[in-house]
């Protein structure tokens, strides 16, 4: 009897479950599907998984070399990316592929529970959840089809073997996870779905605790860029004017108005006023009325590498040997620290600064550059930077250049960027390693009004284009006291192409600008390997100099009808039993 | 009645009280008869004595067969027992033969014992019970606990390093108090091929049995095959270890005190370059110059390895007579490690008793406290690993800056100065465990024993690390100091009832039927927390171990700037139901059959049962009258057996889709930005996850031959597992995560084990030579949908290791060299081959376009003209043909000399330094042998030309290397104080050693040690990432017993 006793309780004592929810209880309450939402733009702060991948966007546009830690040894996987050879193996390609569908899978979830009304459940709430669940879908995919898929306009070069990524619009069932790949067309049509969807579902705008989510506007303006990268001139034109006509985005300091910063300097404290277009940069920019959707960050005092609330890509971007402070508002004392954070991604090519510049009329009579711009842009050795220099050792080292191995970069320049880079400091204390306060500029109003301007011309109206262009322009001029770059009278499709590499420069849109217009050839091959040409000074064993080219050295060769469009990650096609099959030519 | 009741009560607590009481009570009703049986008595007297010297020997035991009535002769050799009338006495002493006699009509024994060197007598420990060694019919290997005690080290599974065939022990790491990779019969599964650990019925994980005192061991057995194991069932799989601490003997009581102090130095250094040299070869690698001149030559390797102090004491008390035996062991352990900044310290203290209350009741306990302390120094990962720096850094950095006084940077980013990383490091690991048993044993009858105990496992162990405020370089500092403290806590408690029959029918038939019930449950607890900002005074840290730690935090929070916080809880159970049959026929035939039913909490409810049966015979044909008797085969045994075993070990709630929390994101205009808390599921659930379940077979032949001087076994095993536990790489493109556990795909491992021992003597000159050999073949018979495994990234980069069908598992993967191009026109001819295969593409290159005369050519493995992943194929294996060792032992007079060597063949390395080493770029230091690369055309060398790119380094067979070693791992030297001097001083024994450990390695291998386990994950063997090396250690002993 003793021993039926035992039995009877056995299956309760065996009956261990975890400590968290399962998923139908979280997404079903409101705190959960909140927290199921949150956990889907979290996807997007992913420093060292995604944000750090859209460096590629820039590197590959000749605008920029890698860089990094000198040797060239640094995030290999970007330097190959860079460099064009690349293999399927990637783990730059496969870790941003694992991390946007998981991403998309975080956002089926909350559809799929939320689908229907449930009792309880506040039906604005539950219409906004899915509608921020379809437009991070959207943009996911977004990402993913203009990397791994590619362009209705392109299929001519690649033998129409283009092909779209696998669209994912529910938890997929264990059946389904051989995916196959749908068409170009198929996959374009249901992102344009869900910006669609989501502007219908989103609200204009949030109170001030939740601004950052996804708004109607932001889905319309992808929907814009949608339009535009599959070529759907006038629906990318009709779009994009909503959005721009809506009075939501302006562009900060379009009419000279100056920001207000409170940085840390040599004796502390102290105020400084800057221009609209480098103030966008700064983390006092986060959510500003220019930004059409930011990926949120801020400084939460994690170390980590780019896996909590700061942003990673600061580090990327910020030149390698400077000096900051650290200030202790109790004591109001300044401490100078030679605290090198900075990694030295994204090295300006002279191919940029002696062509992007020239292009948009930003270069007056004397072939000096007076885009004000180009001075919140680029950082060249004869700069002579307030607040920040490097160490003495290093300019020793690098008698060419202040901040970057000469051997790396293009030996010409010696430039680096300073685009998301706190000017003047912002206080280090906090700041471990990938943990910088300003957001990641997704998409700015810049940015939208070029995609109208560019749509307008194709769509024959190109007085909004010269409107919006010079609207460009004049925020730029604005930013500075040059008086350059001038309106625009007349405006061409060139005129736009070279506005974008200027106004967005190293912003990641470069690369699939020219690769969506199908000028890579042009500007890679044609163009950009002839500012790679320069020697510089290589010693040989015996003590004696030779001088050898960029390309002896790196050899980047851009194969047409192959590298527009990254390799499907190998382990990908593996792990799907050969179902998702490989680009063309990889 | 009342007062057995009291007493049972005093060993339980909550439900466990009413199961025990429960069975207590159906014992009692169904054995009414059996209580009140009585028997007449006499007494017999007797002396026992060595057969061949007369000597008499204390400490033999006499039993009353098939009872528990017994007594040890005193040190005369004399005995006295009560026996019943009629009866027969077995009378067994360690090392001699045991005899059987009837005691009717006689009173006086004198009892002569026949040596028996091969042991066959002994007795064994196989898991709820015990058997004669002779009467085995598994494969069972023991392993001496002077052969454990013998290694100068931590912890015993070190010591189990090539004492038994079949069993591989790999090191890990030479980190002090680190555990080893232990592999029995092979490896069974992807997922935790681990063994099963048992001390003392409680079961241990693998890291923790690393703590126990190796001299508190009394026996150790390895279960190896499924008819030995399959007692433990569901987590058997991968053979048991059981492990028994000690006791004292009946009528023995001494004091002992062990002792050793030994040092340790590093037993090999690379061969590095000097500053001179790099920079000659940078220079070539058109790396930035430096004159030189002016540069300093630093030896990091020396910098960073020093002399380490090892010393061992220990202190036993043992005390036994007829009613209670008890031993008292307290020791402690201390071993610098030969890297600065790491050591490991250890406490431990042990009471086990028994006491016999009355003729049918005996009550135990066996309890055991350890704590340990271990200063770790980074040394997990490839890239800031202190060994990792320490090769790698330029020799012309100083070890310190001679302005700041600070560990100098490295000329070159993102390497950092070993020795500044270990002076800043801290991180200490703290862990306190107790093991604890206690049990009645009632027997009511002769025949019939019912043990009912309760054992609990708690470890709690704490890390904290901190880091400083510091300025290195530009790559490695601080600018804020950063406490981090990681808590974690287990909890089992173990409740058994055992039911023993043991009886001998009609003289022949020896029956013992045992009949279980077991029920366990552990938790898990694991609190992380980290806090920016804290004061660099230790004494400030407010954070620490125990409950109250997180209340004092959220006390001090407000103080503190930041702070992160996460935690795990899990909770596991277990039930049990088991039962075995050994059964012996005219001690000629044996038969062993168990089964087990396992109830695990790990699986969904609809598969949370499992049977784990097993069956096994022996043949004792030397025992068969037709077999011929002859002093060359003494005695001879055929055994066969199969089983069925489980794994279970995959974490749990595998069955639950259960959101992860922390995926979090941050909304806000700026200044009002706040952390919103974000959740997911990362994983997904699998309801449908099951047993893992290994079939083995196991086929053996145990002979004693020339005069019982020579010892041979010899088994064969077949080990089939099915349904394997693995986390299978889905689709990425699900979102899913974390790969979900899964039952795919079976694995073989096939091998034979052979051990030979032989003994002999020539007057005061005793020799034994003993040597092993094991041989196992590994194959993934097939894997669920045929999808291979990738697994081992080194620096974020390739895969090296992959698991697939029909090949063994985690074998090295990559591309196959072919020399070094010697010219542009072989360059050429093969792009142009490349363009007329591939359709006339400009842009097909055969290889990479970066290719030119002195880079590594590599085999177009698929023959398509060019070199793409597809070529990539097997270049190695982690896994030894054939592992063996070789134990020699001499006495002459009061010396002795023991000899013991191991090794591996067949096996190899992928030497995953050389991807610093021999990078060819001149950004870190390299090996003198990279000095030999090609210069210009006709250059015979493997090593390539000089050059930036990491095209030379893909993964490829450059980094395989020969990974076959003998070890001469243990020379120990004693000499023993003749007991007649030792007498005077109420000395009984004195014992003083010197020993060598690790003393020569026979190896082709250029890295520190071929002796590499496993790394990050089970999928990651053999690959040389610069661990931590294993020390060269010379100590001397003392052991004195009073």
């Amino acid at each position: 009897m003793s021993l039926f006793i035992v039995s009877c309780n056995e299956e309760a004592f065996l009956d261990k479950k975890p400590h968290t929810p399962t998923d139908v209880a979280f997404y079903t309450t409101q705190d959960g599907a909140v927290q199921g939402i949150n956990a889907a733009y979290d996807i997007l702060q992913r420093g060292e998984a995604l944000e750090r991948i859209e460096l590629a966007g820039t590197t590959c546009s000749g605008d920029a070399l890698a860089g990094g830690e000198p040797g060239g040894g640094d995030q290999p996987m970007l330097q190959r990316i860079t460099d064009f050879t690349a293999i399927p193996t990637n783990t730059f390609w496969s870790t941003g592929w694992a991390t946007l569908y998981q991403g998309i899978y975080r956002c089926n979830l909350v559809i799929n529970y939320l689908s229907k009304p449930i009792e309880g459940f506040d039906e604005t709430l539950r219409n906004r959840l899915v509608g921020e669940a379809t437009f991070l879908r959207g943009l996911f995919h977004f990402k993913l089809q203009i990397n791994f898929g590619g362009f209705p306009q392109l299929q001519g070069t690649f033998n129409n073997q283009l092909k779209g990524v696998p669209f994912i619009d529910h938890v997929l069932l264990t059946e389904e996870w051989n995916q196959e790949r749908p068409t170009l067309e198929y996959t374009w049509e249901k992102i344009e779905n869900d910006f669609a969807t989501a502007a219908t579902l989103l609200p204009a705008s949030y109170d001030a605790n939740n601004i950052g989510r996804a708004t109607s506007n932001a889905a319309k303006a992808m929907l814009a860029k949608t339009y535009l990268y599959q070529e759907k001139w006038d629906k990318a034109y009709s779009t994009a004017k909503e959005v721009i006509n809506s009075g939501v985005y302006k562009l900060m300091g379009e009419n000279g108005e100056k920001f207000t910063i409170t940085r840390i300097g040599k004796n502390g404290e102290f105020q400084a006023e800057v221009p609209g277009y480098k103030w966008i940069w700064q983390p006092e920019a986060n959510n500003c009325e220019e930004s059409v959707f930011d990926v949120q960050h801020f400084m939460d005092g994690d170390g980590a590498f780019g896996t909590q609330e700061g942003n990673i890509l600061p580090r990327y971007y910020g030149p390698r040997g400077v000096k900051t402070f650290t200030y202790d508002p109790a004591t109001k004392t300044t401490k100078e620290v030679t605290t090198e954070h900075f990694w030295g991604f994204i090295l300006p090519t002279r191919y940029f600064v002696e062509t992007a510049y020239k292009n948009i009329g930003g270069v007056d009579s004397e072939g000096k550059i007076v885009d004000p711009r180009f001075k919140l842009t680029v950082v060249t050795p004869e700069d002579k930077v307030p607040y920040y220099y490097a160490k003495e050792a290093d300019r020793a080292m690098f008698p060419d250049s202040v901040y970057v191995d000469p051997f790396y970069n293009d030996p010409a320049t010696g430039n680096v960027t300073w685009k998301y880079f706190t000017d003047p400091f912002f206080d280090m204390n906090r700041a471990g390693l990938g943990d910088m306060p300003q957001n990641t500029k997704y998409f700015r109003f810049a940015d939208l009004l070029l995609i109208g301007a560019e749509a307008a011309v194709h769509a024959g109206n190109t007085s909004d284009a010269l409107a919006w262009i010079n609207r460009v322009r004049t925020r730029a001029r604005n930013s500075g006291n040059t008086g350059f770059p001038k309106d625009l009278s007349a405006v061409s499709l060139e005129d736009i192409y070279a506005e974008r590499r200027v106004e967005l420069a190293f912003e990641s849109h470069q690369f699939y600008d020219i690769v969506r217009t199908g000028r890579a050839k042009k500007v890679l091959i044609d163009e950009a390997l002839q500012y790679s040409t320069n020697t510089h000074p290589k010693v040989n064993e015996d003590g004696t100099i030779t001088n050898v080219t960029v390309r002896e050295q790196f050899g980047d060769v851009f194969v047409i009808g192959k590298n527009e469009f990254w390799a499907i990650p190998q382990t990908e096609i593996d792990n799907t039993s050969g179902s998702l099959t490989q680009n063309p030519g990889w | 009645m009342k007062i057995n009741l009291l007493n049972l009560q005093k060993q339980r607590t909550g439900f466990f009280a009413l199961r025990t009481f429960a069975l207590f009570l159906f014992v009692c009703l169904i054995m009414p008869h059996a209580w009140a049986s009585q028997q007449t008595k006499k007494t017999i007297t007797g002396i026992v004595s060595d057969a061949e010297s007369g000597e008499k020997l204390p400490g033999a035991t006499i039993m009353e067969k098939g009872t528990s009535n017994g007594t040890i002769t005193d040190i005369d050799g004399k005995f006295s027992l009560t026996v019943k009338d009629d009866c027969t006495i077995e009378i067994s002493y360690v090392s001699y033969k045991s005899q059987v006699l009837p005691t009717a009509g006689k009173q006086n024994f004198n009892i002569l014992l026949q040596p028996d060197v091969v042991g066959m007598d002994d007795v064994i420990v196989i898991g709820y019970g015990t058997i004669k060694k002779s009467d085995v019919t598994g494969a069972v290997a023991s392993i001496a606990s002077d052969d454990i005690r013998s290694n100068v080290g931590s912890g015993i599974d070190q010591a189990m390093q090539g004492r038994a065939a079949g069993v591989s022990v790999t090191a890990n790491t030479g980190t002090p108090g680190a555990s080893p990779t232990v592999r029995i019969r092979g490896m069974g599964t992807i997922t935790n091929p681990n063994p099963f650990y048992v001390i003392d019925g409680i079961p241990v994980s693998s890291e923790s049995v690393g703590l126990l005192n190796p001299g508190d061991i009394e026996s150790m057995e390895i279960l190896k095959d499924a008819s030995a194991a399959a007692i433990y069932g569901a987590r058997a799989a991968n053979g048991v270890v059981l492990i028994t601490t000690r006791r004292a003997k009946a009528g023995k009581s001494n004091i002992s005190l062990d002792a050793y102090s030994g040092i340790q130095t590093v037993a090999k250094k690379y061969d590095l370059m000097n500053a001179k040299d790099w920079i000659t070869y940078r220079n070539a690698a058109g790396q930035k110059w430096q004159d030189s001149s002016l540069v300093t030559n630093t030896d990091f390797q020396d910098e960073i390895f020093r002399d380490a102090i090892v010393q061992n004491l220990q202190l036993s008390f043992l005390n036994g007579n007829d009613k209670i035996n008890s031993a008292i062991i307290g020791s402690y352990f201390k071993q610098d490690g030969i890297i600065k900044g790491s050591d490991y310290e250890r406490f431990s203290a042990r009471v086990n008793t028994s006491s016999k209350i009355n003729s049918w009741l005996t009550v135990g306990e066996t309890f055991g406290f350890t704590h340990a302390k271990q200063n770790n120094i980074p040394e997990q990962d490839e890239w800031s690993s202190v060994t990792i720096q320490a090769l790698v850094i330029d020799p012309t950095t100083p070890v310190y800056d001679a302005v700041t006084g600070n560990p100098a940077g490295a000329l070159l980013n993102n390497i950092n100065n070993p020795v500044g990383l270990i002076e800043r490091n801290h991180n200490v690991l703290t862990t306190e465990q107790i093991l604890g048993n206690a049990y009645v044993e009632i027997k009511p009858v002769s025949w019939l024993t019912f043990k009912s105990s309760i054992s609990t496992e708690i470890n709690n162990s704490n890390n904290e690390r901190f880091t400083p405020i510091f300025f290195e370089s530009s790559t490695n500092q601080s600018t804020q100091t950063t406490l981090f403290n990681g808590n974690f806590k287990l909890n089992t408690l173990l409740m058994e009832q055992l039911l023993t029959f043991q009886k001998t029918f009609a003289e022949k038939h020896d029956v013992q039927f045992l009949l279980g019930y077991t029920r366990q449950k552990s938790s898990y607890r694991l609190n992380l927390r980290q806090v920016n900002g804290v004061p660099e005074s230790e004494d400030l840290w407010l954070i620490s171990n125990g409950d109250k730690a997180t209340l004092q935090y959220e006390d001090v929070a407000s103080t503190l700037p930041t702070g992160k916080f996460s935690g795990t809880p899990y909770d596991a159970s277990m039930i049990s139901y088991l039962a075995r049959l050994i059964y012996s026929f005219n001690n000629k035939y044996d038969l062993t059959a168990s089964v087990r039913r396992d109830g695990s909490s790990k699986f969904g409810s609809a598969n949370r049962w499992g049977n784990f049966p097993s069956f096994a015979m022996g043949w004792k044909f030397s025992e068969e009258s037709f077999f011929p008797k002859n002093q060359i085969i003494n005695f001879g045994k055929l055994r066969a057996g199969w089983g069925m075993l489980g794994n279970q070990e995959i974490g749990d709630y595998a069955a639950y889709t259960n959101v992860s929390y922390g995926l979090n994101t941050t909304f806000g205009a700026y200044g009002n930005q706040v952390r919103y808390s974000g959740g997911a599921p990362t994983g997904y659930a699998n309801a449908g996850v099951k047993w893992e379940s290994t079939k083995q077979t196991n086929i053996g032949l145990d002979l004693t031959m020339l005069n019982s001087k020579l010892n041979i076994n010899f088994d064969y095993f077949l080990r089939f597992t099915n349904d394997m536990l693995a986390a299978v790489p889905v689709p990425k493109l699900t979102g899913i995560q974390f790969d979900p556990t899964v039952n795919v795909g079976s694995i073989s491992n096939k091998g034979w084990e052979f051990n030979a021992t032989y003994r002999d003597r020539s007057g005061d000159f005793k020799y034994e030579v003993g040597f092993n050999l094991g041989s196992i073949k590994n194959n993934v018979e097939s894997l669920g949908g045929g999808k291979p495994i990738s697994s081992a990234q080194f620096r974020a980069g390739d895969f090296i290791a992959r698991t697939e069908e029909d090949m063994p598992i985690a074998y090295f993967y990559g591309l196959k060299t072919d020399g070094i191009y010697q010219n542009q026109a072989e360059i050429d001819d093969l792009d142009k081959k490349a363009r007329d295969l591939n359709g006339g593409d400009a842009k097909i290159f055969f290889d990479n376009k970066r290719a030119k005369p002195g880079d590594i050519k590599m085999k177009d493995i698929n023959d398509d003209g060019r070199i793409t992943a597809a070529d990539r194929t097997f270049i190695g294996s982690p896994h030894p043909d054939l592992t063996y060792a070789l134990n020699l032992k001499f006495e002459y007079k009061n010396f002795d000399l023991s000899i013991f060597g191991q090794g591996v063949y067949g096996n190899e390395i992928f030497m995953a330094t050389l991807n610093y080493l021999q990078s060819g770029n001149g950004y870190w230091n390299l090996l003198n042998s990279a000095k030999n690369y090609w210069k210009q055309e006709g250059d015979i060398t493997d090593v390539p030309r000089v050059g930036l790119q990491d095209y030379n380094m893909r993964f490829s067979d450059r980094y395989i290397k020969d990974g076959s070693f003998f070890r001469i791992k243990n020379v120990m030297l004693g000499y023993s104080l003749p007991s007649k001097i030792g007498e005077k001083a109420g000395i009984e024994k004195v014992h003083v050693y010197v020993s060598g450990q690790n003393l020569f390695c026979f190896s082709k291998y250029e890295g520190f040690d071929p002796e590499i386990g496993t790394g990050r994950g089970m999928l990651d063997i053999g690959i040389d990432r610069g661990m931590y090396p294993i020390a060269r250690t010379v100590s001397v002993g003392l052991n004195l017993t009073f």
